[in-house]
This record gives structure tokens, C-alpha cells and sequence, in this order.
């Protein structure tokens, strides 16, 4: 299965080509925690969404979400 | 007294005669200063049913206890009076340097009563209380009046100022202090200018007296070094990109009001938010007394079209001129912010008033020959020419000055306008943040997230996430922290430090580090249990207030937009605001009726019979 990925601030960095927007394939029944290694990204101090729905790192994706990764955010 | 200065200064603007007042310790304690303080003070002291521009009206300006002191963001003073814009309260507060200076001339607060027949500015240092005339500067902008006020008295005074929206009596004008920073919502400034005062001008000397100057040091420092340990491991977004880096967040979790709060994504979203701001016009971070973060900017635009120099724009304004306007033009955005500043005006509102315009355009309800101009979505000169306009209040922009509920209702769909209590909301859409709904309608000021801000536990984990879908169990939770933020902003802090780093996670909201700070600085010796009764004090003590000038249930209210009709994009598509479910079983936390009045036993209990 093929999910979309979008990185942003600095875990721009962990994008495996130059674009921090990507198209990942991955096993099906794959985890946040699975998706977060493969990517090297460092536990915590992040929120990742799931189809803009917050997600736990055992959270399971399927064909076709969209994941967003970005930095704790707050103030405003 | 430590902590407190012990004294406030009453300024009768009627008669020019200023006099001084002690502070009653029990006060002190029970309502601990800035916002309790002044709440305190309208309550006893204003008819909650007058008109509130005029001279039975009264200003309040108040610091708390921690304002000065070294604590950390203890920057901050409180701007409390009946609002023109709601006709309920204000609590516009600020940071910046103003008011520890103010606090440093030795008053906790100042009491403007009555009228001035002529223009006049308060100076104010420990040996000096005086009205002076101010002709020569009314009519400028909040930058030349500062000026001209340090130039005639001391190059190292603080100033508080109105600038021509203020004397123009525009419904949602601000007190701008240090230039850039404001106390902005719900038209403080119009009252100022309504009594003809231009400008505070404060000089201070000395140190805050501390009860405990060796426990109030040593608490200090191991704060800040647990502060800093924390944003080694975890960069803090504030830092970096200010607070427009919340963009980011809510559009990703789809509450980034769009469209005059038709939808909750802006498909412009990266052109105007924190990393484009930082990227292109960030000069310097620009912190308040004694803060740790740094959240304001210093900022430069060159474009020729809208080049200018100066602070902002934060998160609001962006949502508010931007997304909510569908301008993606950052340039013209902090432009219009600047201009906001040196007429002082509020940018929420007057950006939600332009969007509240746009959409009464597009549906035909407002014709263009009235606006004098095009007026379509995306329109980023009519933002700029429009935000000039409502400062001097002519052509058109003498109607955007009173808001988008009067617009709105002027011409015939009040149902438009993105109110509570006809003050215009900040950036989060309550269909996919449910409890921001509950805060904005409960809000003694109306639409506003600053009084027990829900973006904490729904958007940015802290103390924890809570699914921000959901509306069970929300109102217990906001109960809470409008009990917090009532502590913060009455102690002179700033809620970007103490939500997250002194009301301890673990406990859930229970402000211990507010509490340890308060009882070194003042000796007063709250136990957690009476300093949260003061936080929940305080927000009976506003409803109190309101209830007398006639507000209910019936207030507590939300445009039909986000109740009945279904978010139409992004994560939250399809859900509406369940405001009138999470309504009743906070009335029934709060101790108030099913309509939403503080009932008997509350009252006796809290002392406010
Ligand atoms: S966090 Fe920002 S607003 Fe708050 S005190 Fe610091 S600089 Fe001022």
C-alpha cells in the first residue's frame, strides 16, 4: 500500500529524497512507530496526524492517507 | 507590602484632581491583582448598564503582583472597563515594558474617573501625578505621540497611548504601549479616547519589594534552567517562528477560520504563515520584561506596495487578514498590521470586519458603490486602503469601525458576522476544536480564546491532547482552565510561559509554580485551594458583572454558520459546534442557572452577595 507523507519545520529534514511531501509504500497493517523508523525520526516532540486526525504511534494507516508530521506547535 | 505596591492612583479626569488610594490587603489576596483587581473595582465602582463611552464609565489600568518582578513574562498589566464593542467587560492585557515602569512608580493601578473637557496625558512618577494637556499630539499616531511624550519628558519613560482610531471612537480602537504592543480587543482605546485621554506616560524607580527575595531567587532559577533544558530537547515553535507558527497547526488540523469562517483550510496557507514570515521580513525577535521566549517580531517589508517597518504580525492577524479574508499576501497583511498599530486598532476585529464585508459583497447584500471600491475575496490593496480608512473613520471605513456585528446587521444579515457578544473570534474554528466554542460563547468579553484558551489541550497537547472532535467531557476541562487563565492574567503574566511551565502537567491544571512564585513576592501564603478560588472568583465576579447589564443564556451564543451548518473541507468536514450540550453541563459546573446566572449559593460562597 502507498501512503502520502508531509513533512513539516524541521522534520523537513528526515524527508528521504529533497521534497518534503512524498509518496511512501509500505506493508500493510504498518504503525505511526514502524513509519517514524523507517524515516529515522526521533520519538516525541512532534504531532502526527492522520488524515488531520492526531494519532498515537500505534495508530495503523491505510492505502491512500495522508500523514502529516510536524513540530509541537503552541501560542497564538 | 510585597509583591503589591499597596496604593492606587484615582484620576478624575472631570475635575483633573489625582489622589491616591490604599490597597486593601484583603483584596489583594482575594481578587491577586490585573484582572481579579479590576473586576473587583467595576463591580463596586460602574453601572454595569451605562454607556461605556460615557463619563460614568471608567478605565481601569492594573499590574499583578508578579508584574516586575523577574519572574518570568511577570511583564504584564490588565486594561479592565465596560466595552463599547459588547457592552459587557474588556480584559485587553499587554506585555512589553509599560508596565513594569508603571509598576515601578509605586501604584498597583491607576482608576481613571469622569471626563477631561480637553485633550490630556497622565504623567506619572513616584514624586508626580499630573493631567497635562495634550492638544499637540491628538489627532497623531501612536509612534509620533510616543515620541513627542518621551521627548518633552524623559527619553527613559514608557508610554500607553491612543492613536486617532481611539480619539475617533473606532468600537474596537486599542491602547498601544511601547509603540508595537497593544491591549487590543474590545475598544479600551475608544473609551480612552471618549474621556479625552491621549497617553499615560509612567517613570519608574526602584525594585519591586519581594517578601522572600532568597526563595523567590533560588525558585527562579531553577525554573528557568528547567525552561531551558526543555527547549534544548524540545524547540520551542514560539521561538522560532512566533505565534504564526500556529498556522501551521490549524490548518493541518483543519480549524484555520477561512473565508469569513465559512471553512476551516486556506489552500494559501504556506505563503503567510511562521516559516514564511521568519524567511522573509523577521529582523529580531522582540521579547517583554523578563521573558524567556521572545515571541514578538521585529519586521521589515520592502516590497514597494506595502513596504513599511515594524512588530507583528502574530497569529491572529494572519488568520484574521489573511486566510479569513482568502489574502495570501503576507506583505499586506503586516503592513496592514503596522497601520493597525499607529492608529491603534484591534487587527482581529478589523480583519473580521473586512472578511465580514467581503462575503456581504459577493452575496450581493452591500453594494460596491458603497464601499467606494471592489471589495472581492483575495483583495489585498482593499485590505490595506480599508484598515487606513476605519482608523480615520471616513468614506466606508466609518462603518467598518463599528465592527462586523453592526455592519453586518446594518445591512441586513447579522447572522454573517463571526461573533459572540459581538466581539469577532480569534483563529480557531470551533467545529473541529469543539471546546474553543464553549470558551468563545462563556468569555465575559465575548469572542476570545485569551480567557481559558481550549488550543492547549486540543490542538497543542498541553497538559495533554484531547480529541478535539469530541465535545464530552470538554466543559469541565475549559471550566478549568478559564479558572487558570483568570490566575495568570490577574498575577502579570503571560499564559505562553505559565500554562505550560508553571500549572505542572502532572496535576493536571493546577498552577503550582504561579503559586510559589505568588507566595515568595507577596508573603500573602495561598494554599493551592485559595489560589484556584481566586481564579474561579474572579470569572463569578465578571458573570456578576454581566448579568447586571442584562446578559443570559441567550448571550452565550455562536453564529448559526458553525452550530447548524456542517464544516464543508478538511478533517473536521461534516461536524457542527455542539455548543448548547457542552452550555448545560458547564452552567451546572459553574454553580449557575440553566440560563446562566451565578446562583445565590455561589455568590455567598465566593463572597460577592
Ligand atoms: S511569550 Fe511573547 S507575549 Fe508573552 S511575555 Fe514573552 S514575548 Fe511577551
Amino acid at each position: 500500500m502507498e501512503i502520502v507523507v508531509k513533512l513539516y519545520g524541521d522534520l523537513k529534514r528526515y524527508a528521504p529524497g529533497d521534497r518534503p511531501h512524498f509518496a511512501l509504500r509500505l506493508e500493510t497493517g504498518s504503525t505511526l512507530e514502524n513509519i517514524f523508523r523507517i524515516l529515522a525520526i526521533p520519538e516525541g516532540h512532534h504531532t502526527a496526524l492522520i488524515n488531520g486526525r492526531r494519532s498515537s504511534p500505534d495508530a495503523t494507516v491505510a492505502n491512500g492517507d495522508t500523514l502529516v508530521i510536524m513540530p509541537l506547535i503552541s501560542g497564538g | 507590602m510585597n509583591g503589591w505596591m499597596g496604593k492606587m492612583l484615582r484620576v478624575d479626569l472631570t475635575s483633573g484632581v489625582c489622589s491616591a488610594r490604599p490597597m486593601e490587603p484583603s483584596v489583594a489576596k482575594d481578587y491577586i491583582g490585573g484582572r481579579g483587581l479590576g473586576i473587583h473595582l467595576l463591580n463596586r465602582e460602574v453601572d454595569p448598564t451605562c454607556d461605556a463611552l460615557s463619563a460614568e464609565n471608567q478605565l481601569i489600568m492594573a499590574t499583578g503582583p508578579l508584574t516586575g518582578t523577574g519572574a518570568p513574562t511577570g511583564s504584564r498589566y490588565m486594561v479592565m472597563t465596560k466595552s463599547p464593542l459588547t457592552g459587557a467587560i474588556t480584559c485587553s492585557n499587554s506585555g512589553g515594558m509599560f508596565p513594569t515602569e508603571f509598576k515601578r512608580t509605586g501604584y498597583d493601578a491607576i482608576v481613571f474617573t469622569g471626563r477631561s473637557e480637553t485633550p490630556v496625558y497622565l504623567y506619572l512618577d513616584p514624586e508626580t501625578a499630573e493631567l497635562r494637556p495634550a492638544d499637540h499630539v491628538w489627532g497623531k499616531s501612536t509612534h509620533e505621540t510616543t515620541d513627542a511624550l518621551l521627548a518633552e519628558t524623559d527619553a527613559k519613560a514608557r508610554v500607553a497611548c491612543i492613536g486617532p482610531a481611539g480619539e475617533n471612537r473606532v468600537l474596537f480602537a486599542a491602547i498601544m504601549n511601547d509603540k508595537h504592543r497593544a491591549a487590543g480587543r474590545s475598544g479600551v482605546g475608544a473609551v480612552m479616547g471618549s474621556k479625552n485621554l491621549k497617553a499615560v506616560v509612567v517613570k519608574g524607580k526602584g525594585r519591586i519589594p519581594l517578601a522572600d527575595p532568597d526563595r523567590f531567587k533560588a525558585f527562579n532559577k531553577q525554573k528557568l534552567a528547567s525552561f531551558k533544558k526543555e527547549i534544548q530537547e524540545t524547540p520551542l515553535g514560539l521561538m522560532i517562528n512566533g505565534t504564526a507558527g500556529v498556522v501551521m497547526a490549524t490548518q493541518n488540523f483543519g480549524v484555520l477560520p477561512t473565508k469569513n469562517w465559512q471553512q476551516g483550510t486556506f489552500d494559501g496557507w504556506e505563503k503567510i504563515d511562521g516559516e514564511a514570515l521568519t524567511r522573509r521580513f523577521l529582523k529580531k525577535n522582540s521579547p517583554c520584561y523578563s521573558c524567556p521566549i521572545g515571541c514578538g517580531r521585529k519586521t521589515r517589508v520592502d516590497d514597494p506596495r506595502f513596504a513599511g517597518e515594524g512588530e507583528g504580525p502574530e497569529y491572529e492577524t494572519i488568520y484574521a487578514m489573511g486566510a479569513n479574508c482568502l489574502i495570501d499576501d503576507l506583505a499586506a497583511i503586516t503592513k496592514a498590521n503596522y497601520i493597525c498599530n499607529e492608529l491603534g486598532m484591534d487587527t482581529i476585529t478589523m480583519g473580521a470586519t473586512i472578511a465580514c464585508a467581503m462575503e456581504l459583497v459577493e452575496r450581493g447584500y452591500l453594494p460596491e458603490e458603497e464601499v467606494g471600491r471592489s471589495l472581492q475575496w483575495g483583495d489585498a490593496e482593499a485590505l490595506v486602503e480599508l484598515t487606513r480608512l476605519t482608523g480615520a473613520r471616513q468614506g466606508f471605513g466609518d462603518q467598518l469601525a463599528e465592527g462586523s456585528f453592526r455592519l453586518a446587521e446594518r445591512y441586513g444579515h447579522p447572522e454573517l458576522a463571526p461573533v459572540s457578544k459581538k466581539q469577532e473570534f480569534p483563529g480557531y474554528e470551533p467545529r473541529g476544536a469543539q471546546a474553543m466554542g464553549l470558551a468563545y460563547a462563556t468569555s465575559p468579553i465575548g469572542g476570545s480564546h485569551m480567557r481559558g484558551d481550549p488550543a492547549y489541550f486540543e490542538l497543542f497537547g498541553v497538559p495533554e491532547f484531547m480529541d478535539p472532535h469530541q465535545w464530552e467531557g470538554k466543559a469541565v476541562v475549559t471550566k478549568a482552565f478559564q479558572d487558570l487563565s483568570a490566575i495568570i492574567d490577574s498575577a502579570g503574566l503571560c499564559i505562553f510561559f505559565a500554562v505550560r511551565h508553571l500549572a505542572a502537567k502532572d496535576l493536571g491544571v493546577a498552577p503550582v509554580g504561579i503559586l510559589e512564585y505568588l507566595n515568595a513576592a507577596t508573603g500573602a501564603d495561598y494554599t493551592l485551594e485559595e489560589l484556584m478560588q481566586a481564579g474561579e472568583r474572579i470569572i463569578h465576579a465578571e458573570r456578576l458583572f454581566l448579568t447586571r447589564a442584562g446578559f443570559a443564556r441567550k448571550d452565550d451564543s455562536l453564529p448559526e454558520r458553525l452550530t447548524k451548518t456542517p464544516a464543508p473541507t478538511g478533517p473536521a468536514k461534516g461536524l457542527v459546534c455542539h455548543l448548547d450540550k457542552m452550555l448545560d453541563e458547564y452552567y451546572q459546573i459553574r454553580g449557575w442557572t440553566e440560563d446562566g446566572i451565578p446562583t445565590q449559593e455561589v455568590l455567598d460562597r465566593f463572597g460577592l452577595s
